[in-house]
């Protein structure tokens, strides 16, 4: 069959689309949304990385970053002093910061994150501030810059005061940006920048905290050989082979922006396949919609092959139009894709460090374009194909044409697998995997079923239902529904989509919450202290007990390195090739505690956890215990040994027993456990939990501590629990917009099958007036219809939701499952409420329709 | 111009097959009109569909032109059916997006005839028809007799050789049905098109050349061969051309 269209062809398919492009266009409506968000989001990553690229330097505000946890040896001063070029440093470490506000009486105090910097850094970019310029002189003033949401949240004002450890700064100016960080660091914890020779006179540096060391270079004209991002990956290597400590950090401008670039790929990545979910949808309602076309255009068909068209040229005719209507409205879509590409960034304003400069990317209009034509088409190929189907007969015999009916079950297959292949290969196009490619749309055709099996499910049982107890509005209203041609279980599909997404969305959001929530419920932990060295704990435990606090656990923790693993030095495994062992677990530094018995958050998964053993000095090899995924990192099995250095004394240990362990709760927990008698007597710090009676007493106890004590630090699970609400908030806003599309699919495919099926509801209502139904009767009928419509899809993906809510709780988060009721309500409510509103705003004409006008047409 | 030869369709209605046709054997001669006329269900519009080409028959063939319709696949049906055949249907069947021109203009156009060329001619046929002021109105602004017009001028447009209407009147009242039959016939002796009615309606019967009556699938009487303006044997004498004959 020749695949070029003769030019009747070309002039049919005109001619009978020029009469009744406004109803085709809306057919065609469906995928309007699914490819509006697929280029919003495609042109959305094209602008982040047109932006990295262009301000790939104020990524990281200089040409390179060495990191390391301790400070600097000799070797590694050396080499720092050898590169030259322009140099900043600075110390970071995370402690608890007093806050004095002139406006309030009462002091608050924050677990904040310290940048301590000497030196001109940012090299590149600026640390915007309010006043502005306040960034020049804090080093030289001694003063602090701090972040806006605590200054906002104390109600602090610059020249207001903060003291970090033992020093008291004045706060200099509020700080807007940093090059290099989004809005959301601030919710790790308040960011507060002092000049680098104040944080060695606070007293926090020598005692437990976690400290970065870190310098930052720039090389200037000075350095003509550094120059090319090529030159300093080649210094960035040498840093990290000259160095012979592996556990230096080295960013360069090159590595930062692939890790950027990494995160920007995965969220977009994620959000696109939500988009594609909504053009699925689309393409669905598209189908459905070519499906009663087809049907409707039976007639002109066989009529057409009586007067002598070939098969090839009536299926040219209408898949000239098909073709046509996925390109308009893959057209529309992008147009729409555009306009969204502007307001996007509004979403994740906290999560970008650097304001977006946008453009219009042509790659991603394309690539979204052409994915919405392919898709709109693909699904339209198998009512598009019955075409060769109808009999001319038909013009002579009038009976009802069912245009899948008549496909061989061969051709339908086919069909299948090729439209199968061709979604997954634009996806793995996408996602640039095939493998996920695979999964997602395995995936969303099983959705696709359950929900479409739902529905008609639903939909049987309204139908089944002996309404003859209802009034004959409601009778008719829901017998609407199951008109001949009708799309019901198509648009209970796409609107129960959205539901499902937004429900399930909403529902993960609220385990989380919840699981962090109930472990800090009862007599769980609601306050945490650590880094508390021997001799503050008498004090502090005396001064949470002065304040009605119940301690729960004190638990001692040790620093120690791995020093040998089943004899071989560590050194020696890192340098071997064929290792298996992974770098981070041989060269942490450890935090380990130790105790007779497992808590509640641990079980045995094998060995035997031994709870006591022989002190350092007896010879006795230490029974250990490990996280499974340490062991699994380790590459270790029961019996291996383990030698660490326990701040310069070697420990010889076996691996008794390996462990789960729950890290989700708020006591603290470790990946390597000593049994008791063996580390008392090493040097170690603690870390204390309690549970404070209420939020004053957490915020008072905080600050008494924190006075006596200014090494010590606390986590207010409170507090905790507030910035993570923020942060899923933010996340599930995204996510939830996104959804959003599928909601527009379906109320878009809403209206395009009211489209098709408008002549049919205007003979309706003629009919029934003619009959003497008055106006208010038949509106009373139409709100029926789109009631029952809407609360179906509801039903169907709240329904579905919540299953998948409850089987999230049980095997995932472990949770009794006590949906939000009233949330899904009110959002189901929402949808019907437009259901109805697009059912009526279509429906608006049919009424002012005069029954001989309507008598008069033709069953077109 | 048209060889029915032992022609039966068979339908398989649940497991027992119902025969609608059966064993059905005439030959229509070029430039006669017959009608096929019987009671409903007696398989009038089977055999019209069959002899068309619209339908596949159980056994036995159609000849067209000496062309045997059985070997044709649906494509090959296609091109006789724009080439030999024209259609006039009860339910008129115009394609509601194009404009009464547009409508007649189909059957030269599917031929790969230029606008200009087809459009003269479909202009003078809609005129001939009486449509002169509606050439460029939709279907739904048309009445029935309007549209029917419409049909009938679409069937002539290229000058087939056979044309087969089916019930042609059924939709319309007498009076408009009275001047359609006067069209149809009108033309058809003017292109000198032979003529196939399918009618339930006796008058409309009376005036062709020949009557054949189906009953149960089968022919129950015929009124006989004719050819040409002759009127051998069986002829029927009620008939325009017997009339035009007397007439002259």
């Amino acid at each position: 069959m020749p695949l070029i269209p003769d030019l009747f062809s070309f002039k049919t398919a005109w001619r009978d689309a020029r009469t009744q492009f406004r109803s085709l266009l809306l057919y065609s409506g469906g995928i309007v949304a699914g490819v509006a968000a697929l280029v919003a989001i495609l042109s959305f990553r094209s602008d982040v990385m047109l932006t990295v690229n262009d301000q790939a330097r104020e990524l990281l505000g200089a040409d390179l970053e060495i990191s390391l946890n301790e400070p600097y040896g000799d070797s590694l001063t050396a080499w720092v002093d050898s590169v030259g070029g322009e140099q900043a440093r600075s110390i970071e470490f995370s402690s608890m910061v007093l806050y004095r506000s002139s406006n309030s009486d009462d002091d608050a105090t924050r677990l904040s994150q310290i940048r301590a910097i000497d030196g001109a850094f940012p090299f590149y970019g600026e640390i915007k501030t309010e006043p502005s310029g306040a960034a020049m002189n804090y080093q030289e003033e001694r003063t602090a810059l701090v972040d806006r949401p605590i200054m906002n949240q104390l109600g602090l004002q610059v020249g207001d005061s903060i003291r970090v450890g033992t020093e008291w700064l004045e706060i200099a100016g509020m700080i807007l940006e940093v090059p290099g960080e989004s809005a959301a660091f601030s919710l790790i914890g308040p960011r507060i920048i002092i000049p680098e020779e104040v944080a060695s006179g606070t007293g926090l540096l020598d005692r437990g905290s976690r400290v970065q060391y870190k310098t930052w270079f720039r090389f200037g004209p000075d350095r003509p050989e550094l120059q090319s991002d090529e030159a300093v990956e080649e210094l960035a290597s040498e840093a990290r082979e000259r160095v012979s400590d592996r556990r230096l950090g080295v960013t360069t401008v090159a590595s930062r922006m692939d890790d950027f670039s990494r995160i920007v790929d995965n969220l977009t990545k994620f959000l696109g396949m939500v988009g594609f979910i909504a053009l699925m949808l689309g393409a669905l309602g598209v189908a459905s919609a070519v499906y009663v076309y087809i049907k409707r255009k039976s007639i002109t068909v066989a009529t057409l092959r009586c007067l002598g068209a070939s098969s090839r040229q009536t299926l040219h005719i209408f898949g000239l139009q098909i073709a046509g209507l996925g390109f308009a409205g893959a057209l529309a879509g992008s147009l729409l894709g555009l306009i969204i590409q502007r307001f996007l960034p509004l979403l994740f304003t906290d999560f970008l460090p650097f304001e977006l400069v946008q453009q219009v990317s042509v790659p991603a209009l394309m690539l979204g374009f052409l994915t919405g034509v392919a898709v709109s088409f693909a699904f339209a190929v198998l009512p598009l194909l019955s075409i060769n189907n109808i009999s001319p007969l038909l013009t002579i015999r009038s009976t009802d044409f069912s245009p899948l009916a008549h496909v061989p079950k061969r051709i339908k297959a086919t069909v299948g697998v090729g439209v199968i292949l061709l979604l997954i290969a634009i996806l793995a196009l996408l996602l640039e995997s095939i493998a996920v490619a695979v999964l997602f749309v395995g995936g969303l055709i099983a959705s696709i079923l359950i929900l479409m099996g739902t529905s008609v499910l639903l939909i049987r049982l309204a139908r089944s239902m002996r309404l003859r107890s209802f009034s004959y509005i409601w009778r008719q209203g829901i017998a609407n529904m199951f008109r001949p041609n009708n799309q019901t279980a198509v648009l209970v599909t796409t609107l129960g989509m959205g539901m499902l997404l937004i429900g399930s969305m909403y529902l993960s959001q609220e385990m989380i919450l919840q699981r962090i929530d109930l472990q800090t419920g009862g007599n769980q932990p609601n306050l945490v202290f650590y880094d508390i060295q021997t001799d503050q704990r008498e004090d502090i435990i005396e001064i949470a007990e002065s304040h009605d606090t119940q301690i729960l656990e004190q638990v001692p923790i040790v620093s120690m390195r791995l020093s040998r693993l089943n004899d071989r030095p560590v050194r020696e495994i890192r340098e071997d090739t064929t290792r298996q062992a992974g770098n981070w677990a041989l060269t942490r530094e450890y935090r380990v505690s130790y105790r007779d018995e497992l808590n509640e958050a641990e079980t045995i998964r094998e060995g035997e956890w031994i709870g006591r053993s022989e002190g350092i000095g007896s010879g006795v090899t230490v029974p250990v215990s490990l996280d499974h995924r340490l062991a699994d990192d380790l590459n270790v099995e029961l019996n291996d040994r383990l030698t660490f250095d326990v701040q310069g004394v070697p420990v010889e240990t076996y691996v008794a027993s390996i462990r789960e362990v729950d890290f989700q709760r708020p006591q603290p927990n470790f990946f390597l456990l000593f049994p008791s008698g063996v580390l008392e007597q090493a040097p170690q710090f603690f870390a204390v939990t309690m549970r404070s009676p209420d939020e004053l007493t957490t915020a008072q106890l905080q600050q008494e501590v924190v006075q006596a004590h200014p090494n010590v630090s606390a986590i207010d699970i409170g507090l905790v629990l507030e910035s993570v609400q923020t942060f899923l908030d933010k996340v599930a806003m995204a996510v939830q917009f996104m959804a959003l599309f599928s909601i527009l699919t379906g109320l878009i495919v809403l209206a395009s099958a009211i489209a098709i099926s408008r002549f049919q509801r205007i003979r309706e209502s003629v009919l029934l007036r003619t009959i003497g139904a008055s106006r208010r009767q038949i509106r009373g009928i139409q709100v029926v219809e789109y009631l029952w419509l809407g609360t179906l899809a509801c039903l169907t993906g709240v329904l579905l939701s919540l299953i998948a809510g409850w089987l999230l709780a049980y095997f995932y988060f472990d949770l009794v499952f006590v949906p939000d009721v009233p949330a899904l309500v009110v959002a189901s409510l929402i949808v019907i409420a437009l259901t109805l509103a697009v059912g009526f705003l279509n429906m608006r004409n049919i009424l002012h329709k005069s029954p001989l006008e309507i008598l008069r047409l033709n069953a077109e | 111009m048209l060889r029915v030869e032992d022609l039966t369709k068979t339908y398989q209605s649940g497991d027992r097959p119902l025969t609608v046709l059966d064993r059905v054997t005439f030959e229509i001669e070029p430039g006669t009109s017959c009608a096929i006329v019987g009671p409903s269900g007696s398989g009038k519009t089977t055999l019209l569909g069959l002899c068309a080409g619209l339908d596949r028959a159980t056994s036995g063939d159609v000849y067209l032109k000496d062309h045997s319709l059985r070997i044709l696949d649906e494509d090959a049906l296609a091109v006789i059916r724009n080439r030999h055949i024209g259609f006039v249907f009860q339910s008129f069947q115009l394609i509601p997006t194009l404009t009464a021109l547009e409508n007649v203009m189909v059957p030269m156009e599917l031929r790969g005839a230029g606008y200009e060329e087809v459009s003269a001619r479909a202009e003078r046929l809609l005129v001939e028809v009486g449509l002169a002021g509606r050439i460029h109105h939709y279907p739904t602004q048309l009445s029935g007799g309007e549209q029917q017009r419409v049909g009938m001028a679409r069937a002539f447009i290229h000058e087939p050789d056979i044309l087969f209407a089916d019930e042609p009147t059924g939709n319309l009242d007498e009076e408009t049905g009275s001047q359609i039959e006067e069209i149809l016939f009108d033309l058809n002796q003017k292109e000198g098109t032979t003529l196939v009615i399918v009618t339930h309606d006796p008058e409309l019967a009376a005036q062709c050349d020949r009557i054949i009556r189906l009953k149960g699938g089968r022919v129950a009487t015929d009124s006989g061969p004719a050819a040409g303006s002759a009127a051998p044997a069986g002829f029927n004498r009620n008939s325009r051309s017997a009339k035009k004959m007397v007439d002259s």
